[in-house]
């Protein structure tokens, strides 16, 4: 079974062009999931669309086994929304309990405790919501999302009021929920979260999903530019050895000190091949690295963007 | 549901609504009273004690009416469509909860204090009149019936200000509540006026039309009628002209308030049932 699955979800607002457009991904139980892409791609209307907040033009899907709109996926299912605020008169205990209310799943005080522990606001539940800063509503909201230990949960931008401590610490507790069996749904601009974090990553634009995949494939899949400083060689040297190369070197930099700083295009599994190439030419290899952050420089050739 | 009654009084409350709410609502009763007790003593003439009675209790069930009115309005404006926009909603509709209780909690929890502030305000005007100048001569009945008539019109006012918010903006929602209010007032005002001058139907028909469009003038009028109509003093309701109730509305004003509530009801869970949040 699959902790969401979707067919042809599709949104259309106002017969404008569709916010999602017949969009079929699947989530596989206990993994971390990152949806990506651009601002408006209808990356949030999806979310919203299985949460029950926006009703579909058309399509169908089911979490957790069951349709979607019934309220049973509900139940085992924590979501924390992109833009949220709590009932500022109410100390943060109180927003749990009230949600576990609404679950039907009493609370009892040293779980509330636990859950505050969790997302670092333990000791803060007697506090007004009124009095927290945005960075700990939004660690109130993870709390409010982990009530009732959800088999799924359903993050809308997890970390975007954190400061990086937040965040390292949010990572930390994705990584806790994938290890107890929680499926994570993220949906993130983040790419060094998404990377770090997710098992696989599904790719949204104009509505449509343009990649859906494991995030190993979506990264190592493709051919990509890697940098490699290298020394050992002298110019003259590298005039000779260039021509046997097996790749394209597309840049080159010389150093005073007869190092290079040597830029190839291509797919991992060839980088082994390249670098012993150059070792048999009498090279040394100094350093072998993707030229960007490898998520991004996917994420942005994917949709037509130049990463260089 | 429960949950959300539970929270719509804890709002209330927290949001110390009903608490400054009910300190006006007390300085009015106190004003009212100090009013009476010095202020609103009758001449020293045979029956004018009892007409001085009923004179203050109009005058004070009027202030009733429009505070009933404008507290429905203000405690229910915000309560879906501020929600929608703070996005306080946006966590609690995927819970396993359907949209509808969502609804009903608001309307129940939210009506029971409008309920309380017409239960004080109503019973604390009549009251102090009594108090000052006697017993009324409206019997316990039409004392009843009165008070079912301003529990009807906050109940009116809430339930249309509901469904407002379901599918306008707050301000928006408030303006137009309260619009619709003091055009049904003068709608009311203009029939009564018809009444005493007019034989033509057309006031008549002004005053149907607006309360058909909300029912709250008609309520007040019927409610003043049970307490200070020709059956408890000939001509009582005479001398306040436009804003008495020389031509009282039937009981099927109150059914049609009753069904009117439903029908809005019935609205706002439609409206809110199929809204993308």
């Amino acid at each position: 079974m699959k902790a969401i699955q979707t067919l042809g979800l599709t949104k259309v607002y106002r017969a404008r062009h569709p916010a999602c457009d017949r969009i079929s991904l699947s989530v596989n139980q206990g993994e971390i999931f990152g949806l990506l892409g651009p601002n408006g791609a209808g990356k949030s209307t999806l979310v919203k669309m299985l949460v029950g907040l926006v009703n579909p033009s058309a399509g169908s899907a089911r979490v957790l086994g069951f349709p979607y709109r019934e309220l049973a996926p509900r139940r085992e299912m924590g979501y924390l929304p992109e833009l949220f605020r709590y009932p500022p008169w109410l100390k943060a205990r109180e927003v749990l309990q009230f949600h576990a209310e609404l679950l039907g799943k009493p609370i009892h005080p040293d779980e509330r405790d636990a859950l505050l522990d969790r997302v670092g606001l333990l000791g803060r539940g007697g506090e007004r919501v009124r009095t927290f800063s945005k960075g700990m509503q939004q660690r109130l909201g993870l709390a409010v999302a982990l009530v009732g230990r959800p088999a799924l949960v359903l993050l809308d931008e997890p970390t975007s009021a954190l400061d990086p401590i937040g965040r390292y610490e949010v990572s930390q507790l994705l990584r806790q929920l994938k290890d107890e069996g929680t499926t994570v749904f993220l949906n993130s601009h983040l790419l060094s979260d998404v990377e770090k974090l997710c098992d696989s990553v599904a790719l949204i634009d104009r509505g449509q999903v343009i990649y859906q995949g494991s995030l190993k494939d979506a990264i190592y899949g493709g051919v990509r530019r890697y940098r490699l400083t290298i020394g050992g060689l002298t110019e003259t040297d590298w005039a000779h050895i260039q021509p046997t190369l097996s790749k394209a070197v597309v840049m080159i930099q010389w150093d005073d000190q007869g190092h290079a700083d040597i830029g190839v295009d291509m797919r991992r599994q060839d980088v082994p091949e390249f670098v012993k190439t150059l070792v048999q030419e009498g090279a040394r290899i100094y350093e072998v690295a993707p030229d960007h952050s490898s998520l991004e420089e996917w994420f942005l050739s994917r949709l037509g963007k130049d990463p260089r | 549901m429960f949950t959300v009654v539970h929270q719509s009084l804890v709002e209330t409350m927290r949001k110390r609504t009903l608490v400054a709410a009910g300190g006006l609502t007390f300085l009015f009763l106190l004003l009212f009273f100090l009013f009476l007790r010095w202020v609103g003593k009758p001449a020293d003439i045979a029956g004018s004690t009892y007409i001085a009675g009923l004179t203050y209790l109009y005058l004070g069930l009027f202030a009733a009416y429009v505070m009933i009115a404008l507290f429905a309005v203000l405690i229910l404006v915000a309560s879906i469509s501020a929600e929608i926009d703070d996005g306080t909603l946006l966590s609690v509709i995927p819970r396993p909860i359907k949209r509808s209780r969502v609804i009903l909690g608001k309307w129940v929890g939210l009506s029971l204090v409008v309920f309380v502030y017409v239960s004080v305000l109503f019973w604390g005007i009549v009251l102090i009149d009594q108090a000052q100048y006697g017993n009324l001569a409206a019997g316990s009945g039409h004392l009843l019936a009165a008070y079912g008539d301003f529990l009807l019109e906050g109940l009116v006012v809430a339930t249309v200000t509901l469904f407002g918010s379901t599918v306008t903006a707050t301000m928006t929602n408030g303006i137009v509540v309260s619009s619709a209010v003091l055009i049904a007032f003068l709608g009311g005002a203009l029939e009564q006026l018809g009444a005493l001058t007019n034989p033509g139907p057309a006031f008549s028909v002004i005053g149907w039309v607006t309360s058909l469009m909300i029912p709250t003038d008609a309520l007040y009028r019927r409610a003043l009628f049970q307490l200070l109509g020709s059956h408890v003093y000939p001509g009582a309701l005479i001398g306040a002209g436009p804003f008495g109730a020389v031509r009282p509305p039937g009981e099927g004003m109150v059914f049609y308030a009753l069904i009117y509530t439903v029908g809005m009801l019935l609205l706002a869970l439609r409206s809110f049932g199929g809204r993308d949040l």
